[in-house]
């Protein structure tokens, strides 16, 4: 553990460093000079970084102590991820069905404070997604 | 007073290192355009990166076992 800041800039601090890490990735256009295969990897690199990003909360969650989520939940969620960007590698495009349906379910069949945990992500994604269609 | 920062975040942010980077060049490219944007090996080769280890780390996850109780 780091102690640097100040507690009260510590959170705005923090605020600052996730917000500058999303920017680029989440909000950037792909550049115009790049052929179409070239603008899917684009656009799918900046969508496994949130998928990872789902997936490592995921994981982080299941490791507290207690745990905010189950181990087996946390695993749902691995397995789903692994498809996913399986999915996402060998279509390129055209995936988001298949890659936000199960998604969709395993959301649905968690417990609020499980699904208040993941929501933040699922929403990010969902932005990156419509994007993509 | 001070508070900790999780070694986690940093490392979220330095796992974004590589699309930022490609951001500021083609942000850069833009103002300067005798700098040349990202080309296609580029972006595919850092597609291909991020997915084997992310693959990689899936497989890591879904190896371990369930934590044993007391």
């Amino acid at each position: 553990m780091y102690r640097l800041l100040p507690k009260q800039t510590g959170p705005f601090v923090l605020l600052v460093v996730i917000s500058f890490s999303f920017v680029p990735s989440s909000c950037a256009k792909a550049p115009p000079n790049l052929s179409p295969a070239g603008k899917a990897a684009w656009t799918n690199t900046r969508v496994i970084k949130i998928l990872d990003l789902l997936r490592d909360t995921a994981v982080s969650a299941a490791a507290q102590n207690p745990p905010l989520i189950k181990f087996a939940d946390r695993q749902r969620i691995v397995l789903w991820h692994e498809a996913a960007i399986k999915t996402i590698h060998a279509t390129s495009s055209g995936w988001t069905a298949t890659v936000m349906a199960p998604l969709d379910d395993i959301v649905r069949s968690l417990g609020p404070s499980e699904q208040q945990l993941l929501m933040p992500y699922v929403t990010l994604l969902k932005s990156i997604v419509v994007e993509v269609k | 007073m001070t508070v900790s920062i999780d070694p986690r975040l940093l490392q979220v942010a330095l796992s974004e290192a590589p699309a930022l980077i490609l951001y500021l060049r083609s942000a850069f490219a833009k103002a300067h355009p005798d700098v040349p944007p990202p080309t296609d090996a580029e972006v595919l080769a850092a597609f291909e990166t991020l997915y084997a280890s992310s693959l990689a780390r899936d497989e890591q996850l879904l190896a371990e076992k369930p934590p044993t109780e007391g």
